[in-house]
């Protein structure tokens, strides 16, 4: 057994930690651009027109069952011989955005059905118009139902994250593997790589537990 | 660019050999994964804190670090620390049999805590002891609870085993990159698309076994088998 030698990565902290904020930055673009698409898709999954119902289920279920590392190499490889040239951070997060909106639209599905349907009779008799009977009735609810589910998506795509490296985007993952062949010490720097990412996550989790209790105080059947 | 079909068919067997090793690869890390899920689901939901605390800590470590730095820690830290030389797939098998394991647990654990109450005390009433409790009341119950969430881990395995590909391991995912890279200008698209498609397919095979299994377990009558979404990362 070799020796253990953490010190040898003191010098390499402070790129770790740059690359870890690089990690969450990817990681909160990703999860705002992906809100608003997988609501939408949401409303479209559940529509009554099957026009907007079919294309919203074949995003969902293709993106789901495609691994994401396959994404983001159809993005950054595949589509430049359509001519369209995408950077690598561009990439990055486009895909995983389409991933994360895939599964949010799920999220946002399953919360629309929990909403009791007197909460749309009793908005439209109250002589809400139906812009209305989303912005003020529907959507609240949604997001105080679906508030736990959001942050397992949450923490998913910052696990996610890490896969940007393997197209050279130079978050806490790669960073690492950098750092671990420069010095050597593979060991030593993937821990505490993963203490990292551990306290990242387990923070996200704290947190949004806290304000979770919050978001759901009072709420019907909670 | 036009559509390289017969490029695609000189492919195929390559790609097929791919898929083949992905398989394997899944079908073994699920083996180990759902072994180990089980015994650290089922001390998780012990009352035995020396059961309890370890499980907990390692469901809690495995499922908040990303699965490529968990693999990149199996293939260069863990053979370097104890001298050895470890190949790539013995690498890929240990780290996604511990990440499937990590999340087969929480799957085990809220199948059985999924378990009414009552129902403990029923048992308790008819003068079952613990085991026996575990056997006949709570595992049949527990079973059909947990399955559409264990389907979901099994499909999360599958997709995770092309992160086997970055240490240099030709699964599927390897083998299109290989291809691609024999002629990168023309081939990419086509070739990474069949490699998406063939996760897709299995992936919903997977789905599929799970629905027909779900319904053959399934009690007329009993109510209450409500599947739990779970997450699925990446």
């Amino acid at each position: 057994m070799s020796k253990l030698d953490f010190g040898a990565l003191s010098p390499y902290i402070g790129s770790m930690l740059n690359a870890l904020k690089i990690t969450l930055f990817i990681s909160v673009l990703a999860v705002l651009l992906s809100l608003p698409i997988g609501l939408t898709l949401a409303f479209f999954r559940t529509s009554r027109y099957a026009v907007l119902r079919i294309p919203a289920a074949i995003y969902v279920e293709v993106l789901r069952n495609v691994p994401l590392l396959v994404i983001i190499y159809i993005l950054y490889y595949g589509l430049p011989s359509y001519g369209v040239v995408l950077g690598a951070l561009t990439s990055g997060v486009a895909a995983l955005t389409l991933n994360g909106s895939a599964y949010l639209t799920e999220v946002f599905r399953g919360g629309l059905t929990a909403i009791p349907k007197g909460q749309y009779e009793a908005a439209r008799s109250l002589g809400l118009p139906h812009r209305h009977v989303l912005g003020s009735v529907v959507i609240p609810q949604l997001f105080r139902i679906t508030f736990p589910a959001l942050g397992n998506q949450v923490v998913g795509l910052i696990l996610g994250s890490a896969l940007v490296s393997v197209i050279g985007i130079n978050e806490l993952t790669h960073v690492s593997y950098v750092i671990g062949s420069k010095t050597f010490r593979y060991f030593e720097v993937f821990v505490v790589a993963g203490v990292m990412y551990l306290i990242a996550v387990q923070l996200v989790n704290r947190i949004w537990g806290i304000v979770g209790r919050r978001v759901r105080k009072g709420m019907v059947g909670a | 660019m036009s559509w390289h079909d017969s490029q695609l068919t000189d492919y195929a067997p390559l790609l097929y050999q791919g898929a083949k090793t992905t398989l394997r690869l899944t079908g073994l890390a699920l083996l180990f994964g759902s072994a180990l899920g089980i015994v650290a689901g089922l001390a998780r939901s012990s009352r035995v804190w020396w059961l309890r605390l370890p499980a907990m800590m390692f469901i809690g470590t495995f499922r908040s670090i990303p699965i490529l730095l968990q693999l990149f820690f199996a293939y260069y830290g863990l053979p370097l620390l104890f001298n050895i030389n470890v190949p790539q797939y013995a690498a890929a098998t240990l780290a996604l049999s511990v990440y499937c394991g990590a999340y087969m647990a929480e799957v085990v654990r809220s199948a059985v805590q999924s378990v009414d109450s009552g129902q403990l005390a029923a048992a308790a009433a008819l003068g079952l002891g613990r085991v026996r409790t575990f056997i006949y009341v709570i595992s049949p119950q527990a079973l059909r609870v947990g399955v559409p969430a264990a389907v979901g881990v099994f499909v999360m395995t599958l997709k995770d085993s092309s992160l086997a590909s970055v240490i240099g391991y030709l699964e599927l995912t390897g083998t299109g990159l290989a291809v691609r890279e024999i002629d990168p200008a023309s081939g990419s698209f086509t070739v990474l698309i069949a490699v998406g498609a063939i996760y897709f397919v299995c992936a919903w095979l997977i789905s599929l076994c799970g629905q027909y299994v779900e319904r053959r377990l399934r009690i007329p009558g009993m109510a209450g088998a409500k599947a739990q979404p779970t997450m699925t990362a990446a």
